[in-house]
């Protein structure tokens, strides 16, 4: 692979992401580790993907097997599809931005951005251009002669990345980059990250322990645990349509209900909750990518934004219509936070529950210790293994 | 509270029994007396005079000069590239000659000046100064070498990692992010170094005869007759050289880069 010539124009830019395909990649770090385990992946030309997962579940490892920093045991890489594991990092033309950004504190601002362009040969007049540019990108025109010691984390961040593009790489490698910032910060980095991606049309790995920010920044997420992939799809799949209970939990607040499959039919799975008497759960069809059988222990999931809380009268507890799923349960706790308020219930089985309901004209409060009926329709119930 | 003012009487009283020697030779360097006096009755600048006005002691220092000067200008490439290896190289049985590194600071010099005698007859170059050269590269070789790891241990990694990504090889990496900001650590471990070859004896007692003397080698010898007291002026000259060089390594040590 060799450097391309530079568009006139960044934003004019688009489409010139190159895919990455992981084929068998396996990396162990002596006897005991495997840091990723036999992963096979494809990820498309221009797509903003992000790898989720908790600490220590391999996804800096992936990413540096890319970059080059590491060499896999088995299996192969190939971005653009060229295979590139045997070639050397300063040739792979890969753009990376580290947690810590890795600015070189011995240079300005200019040189840091010129770093990459200089190294092409670049002509001074076209280098100079070029990081005005990216600069201008990044909204941090002005700041050239600055060194990285003079300017604010946040600013740090967006030389790192203008850096990282300034001569344009095909795909940018990105691991934790807003972990060092703080929460208000990070949310208007992750529009801005957004808006790059767009328009620079560039093929994007991002790496991030945070759920929320996977979501809001990705076109696709793989939420990796121990080295292995748990699940990949844009995130309204992985968060509505979690393919097990690692995956539902990470993503978010996640009910998990324990029961046993009771009976099957084409317009759903009834389950039982354990305990006596065992209440019926509805489960639509096709919410699982399990197939369940009979009498199998599994569980129904349920986001608590999907629960909603009445008073115990109206209806006996089990009256379903068909269209929702019944709890009777005991408020423990209830937890305001401005805009909405957070139960945390007790069934009459013994589950404990969170359900979150936003504060509205009309709707019924409750406070600890009052009965109350849990209900959420059946279409946002999925079943997951246990 | 007690506890620290002891511990801090005790640090002083320590600093001042290794720098006894230091309240000794000073004064006597100074001394107006034709023998040794201590303490002096009176003070003068005769012994200087006449240390700069004997060639032989002034031969040897610029002997000894020369030859740690150059022992150290070939001695800190060669150290800092295996310091760049041990930290950084990947290669079978690193770990293990992390462990080796100090082997050579704890090698017996004297069976190491047994031996370059044997080599050094035989290949010729016994009592010449490419043999203290070369003898000397290997004494400061060590210093170098656990100095500047320290420093490449302590460097941030992924610095190298995006100069590289960035697009350049190891070398443009090596030379415009990694030695710019580790220089001082290299310049401290050749300090340290230089220190420590500028004054070593038992290696020059054994591989060397009449034609090269080094500074510490002519004191040696200048004990067997009498006590001259131009000892105490060359001592005096030592420890000056030894606190200024310490001083500037310890200030590189401390040089942060930003
Ligand atoms: N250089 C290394 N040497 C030994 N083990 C390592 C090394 N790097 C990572 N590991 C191990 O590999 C696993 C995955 O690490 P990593 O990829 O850093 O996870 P993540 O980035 O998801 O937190 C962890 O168990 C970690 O301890
Ligand atoms: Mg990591």
């Amino acid at each position: 692979m060799t450097a391309r010539p530079l568009a006139p124009d960044p934003r004019a830019a688009t489409g010139r992401g190159e895919n990455v395909v992981f084929r068998g990649v396996t990396k162990r770090f002596g006897d005991e580790v495997v840091a990723v385990d036999t992963m096979s992946l494809e990820i498309q030309a221009g797509e903003f993907f992000t790898l989720l997962g908790p600490s220590g579940s391999g996804k800096s490892t992936l990413l540096n097997l890319v970059l080059g920093a590491l060499r896999p045991d088995e299996g192969e890489i190939l971005v653009g599809g060229e295979p590139i594991t045997s070639v050397p990092i300063h040739k792979r033309n890969i753009g990376m931005v580290f947690q810590n950004y890795a600015l070189f504190p011995h240079m300005t601002v200019f040189k840091n951005i010129a770093f990459p362009l200089g190294i092409r040969r670049m002509a001074k007049a076209e280098i100079k251009q070029r990081v005005e540019e990216v600069l201008d990108l990044v909204q941090l025109s002005g700041f050239e002669n600055r060194y990285p010691s003079q300017v604010s984390g946040g600013q740090q961040q967006r030389i790192a990345t203008a850096r990282a593009i300034a001569a344009e790489p095909p795909l940018i490698l990105m691991d934790e980059p807003l972990g060092a910032l703080d929460v208000k910060l990070r949310v208007e980095m992750q529009e801005q990250l957004r808006l790059l991606h767009r328009s620079l049309g560039v093929t994007v790995i991002y790496v991030t322990h945070d759920q929320d920010e996977a979501m809001t920044l990705s076109d696709r997420i793989a939420v990796m645990r121990d080295g292995r992939i748990e699940q990949v799809g844009t995130p309204r799949e992985v968060y509505e349509q979690p393919a097990n209970s690692f995956v539902a939990s990470f993503l978010g607040d996640a009910n998990l209900i324990a029961a046993r499959v009771v009976r099957q039919s084409d317009d759903g799975v009834e389950l039982a909750t354990r305990g006596e008497p065992g209440m019926v759960l509805r489960v639509p069809s096709d919410a699982g990518s399990m197939t369940a059988g009979l009498d199998e222990d599994v569980y129904c999931m349920v986001r608590p934004q999907r629960i909603d809380l009445t008073s115990a009268h109206p209806a006996g507890p089990g009256d379903g219509d068909g269209m929702h799923n019944l709890l009777p349960a005991t408020v423990e706790a209830a937890y305001f936070s401005g805009t909405e308020i957070r139960y945390l219930i007790t069934t009459d089985h013994g589950d404990s529950l969170h359900a979150i309901s936003a504060i509205e004209e009309g709707r019924e409060e409750f406070a600890a210790g009052d009965g109350v009926i849990a209900r959420w329709p059946v279409e946002f119930s999925r079943l997951l293994s246990s | 509270m007690g506890q620290k003012v002891f511990l801090g009487i005790l640090a002083i009283l320590i600093l001042l029994f290794i720098a006894s020697p230091v309240f000794v030779v000073l004064p006597l360097s100074f001394s107006d007396a034709r023998g040794i006096d201590f303490p002096p009755e009176s003070y003068s600048l005769r012994r200087f005079r006449d240390f700069f006005g004997a060639t032989e002691w002034l031969n040897a220092l610029w002997t000894s000069a020369k030859v740690s000067f150059f022992a150290i200008l070939i001695a800190t490439p060669l150290g800092t590239g295996m310091a760049l290896g041990l930290v950084r190289g990947k290669f079978f049985g690193r770990k293990l000659l992390n462990s080796f590194v100090i082997l050579p600071l704890v090698f017996p010099t004297l069976i190491y000046g047994l031996a370059l005698l044997f080599l050094y007859r035989r290949i010729g170059i016994y009592d010449s100064e490419l043999g203290l050269v070369l003898a000397y590269i290997v004494v400061g070789l060590p210093f170098i070498v656990l100095i500047t790891a320290a420093r490449f241990r302590s460097f941030d990694e992924s610095l190298e990692l995006t100069a590289m990504s960035l697009g350049a090889n190891w070398w443009q990496s090596f030379f415009k992010v990694t030695l710019p900001l580790t220089w001082s650590g290299i310049a401290a471990g050749a300090i340290v170094a230089f220190i420590i070859v500028f004054d070593e004896l038992i290696i020059a007692l054994f591989i060397t005869r009449i034609q090269e003397v080094t500074l510490p080698v002519k004191m040696f010898n200048s004990l067997d007759l009498d006590v001259d007291p131009l000892l105490a002026v060359v001592a005096s000259f030592l420890i000056i050289n030894s606190l200024i060089l310490a001083g500037l390594a310890a200030l590189f040590a401390r040089v942060r880069h930003e």
